[in-house]
């Protein structure tokens, strides 16, 4: 009888040591692959290449509106709620506008093309007059978004 | 297509622009002017905004105006109106903005998503200067996401140049507040859009 409860309490044993040793071992690997892993050579995601948008807009103002200003005031409210950084990235120019019809082309970086839709719904004082700046064409080339502001009719 | 169902002002000039905009269907709470609405294939609705926090006061009010042909929002500032006005079917929406938003917990979400009520913003509560505020805001926005819950957009324009154009609102929503495209989508179509189909018993005519 006491023969069986030592060999019962070894065997306990011997198993207790088995599952330490299996998570020893998990735990182990888990290490070497980081150790691995550090060093292997980083791999870089591939940069996007950044490709410019022109968006072709409308200003319905009380008064007619000159190009510095428009430039001013949708810089200024893209810095108040975006900040001054995301500016920077997004680099928004105003390459035309029309003062006699009060349409123009904004260029920008196409990841930031939301934001500069966002700012022109925001903008509703441009040099003292109530205004509504109105989205209406994207494109890709200068070219084309010259053709639409020809075309379109608002 | 698109609709914009909390205009303070729906003057001549609005009107035209809101055209021009592509909107299709416009809750008003004053209309001025007189302008031939069947030609431009525009429609109008007359809004009521009942602010209260007690429920005695929002039934009296209920039994007194004319629910089936006007656009109901509630405007609860307690907690007890709030979950009253959910199971309510003379009430159209509920109004959050700054004063109420802490009643929109989980618990009225959740009682919202079941019984289809859907919440109302007001893009002025949206633009809100305060961070702590917008932070609020987005909080419950995305809440609003998560639960399921239908949100419809108002403008809250008192004159013509406070407008704006669908495509800013769903952008604005998406970028300052990351909610879904799809969903800032929803908010201007079709959530407003069986607002109107509940209000003329199934027929949405030429919408």
């Amino acid at each position: 009888m006491d023969l069986f409860k030592i060999v019962l309490i070894l065997t306990t044993i011997s198993a207790m040591l088995m599952v330490f040793s299996l998570i020893n071992l998990f735990k182990a690997s888990k290490l070497l692959k980081s150790v691995k892993s550090l060093s292997e050579p980083t791999i870089y995601e591939k940069k996007i290449r950044l490709r410019k948008r022109y968006l072709v807009f409308t200003a319905i103002c009380e008064d007619k509106i000159s190009k510095n200003s428009l430039e001013k005031s949708v810089e200024s409210k893209m810095i108040e709620y975006y900040g001054k950084s995301m500016v920077n990235k997004a680099s928004p120019y105003l390459v035309f506008f029309d003062e006699t019809s009060q349409r123009g082309i904004y260029r920008i970086v196409h990841l930031y093309l939301n934001f500069l839709i966002a700012t022109l719904g925001l903008v509703k004082i441009i040099d003292g007059k109530k205004c509504v700046l109105i989205p209406l064409k994207t494109t890709g080339t200068l070219k084309k978004a010259h053709e639409i502001l020809r075309k379109i009719r608002y | 297509m698109f609709s914009d169902i909390y205009v303070i002002n729906c003057s001549d000039r609005y009107i035209e622009i809101a055209i021009k905009m592509k909107y299709s269907f416009l809750a008003c709470i004053k209309i001025l002017g007189e302008f031939s609405i069947e030609k431009k294939n525009l429609r109008f609705m007359k809004k009521l905004i009942i602010e209260t926090d007690s429920i005695n006061e929002l039934k009296d009010v209920l039994r007194r105006i004319d629910y089936k042909n006007n656009l109901i929002t509630v405007h609860p500032l307690s907690i007890t109106v709030a979950r009253w006005c959910v199971h309510d079917s003379r009430i159209d929406t509920i109004l959050m903005t700054i004063k109420n938003i802490e009643i929109f917990d989980k618990k009225q979400l959740k009682m919202m998503r079941n019984y289809g009520k859907p919440v109302e913003v007001s893009m002025k509560d949206l633009l809100t200067d305060d961070s702590k505020l917008r932070g609020m805001l987005y909080r419950r926005l995305n809440l609003l996401v998560k639960y399921d819950v239908a949100l419809t957009i108002g403008t809250g324009a008192n004159d013509s140049y406070e407008i704006f154009h669908p495509l800013t609102i769903i952008m604005i929503l998406n970028t300052m507040y990351d909610m879904p495209i799809k969903r800032a989508m929803l908010a201007l179509t079709d959530n407003p859009r069986q607002l109107l189909y509940r209000k003329q018993g199934g027929n949405l005519g030429s919408i």
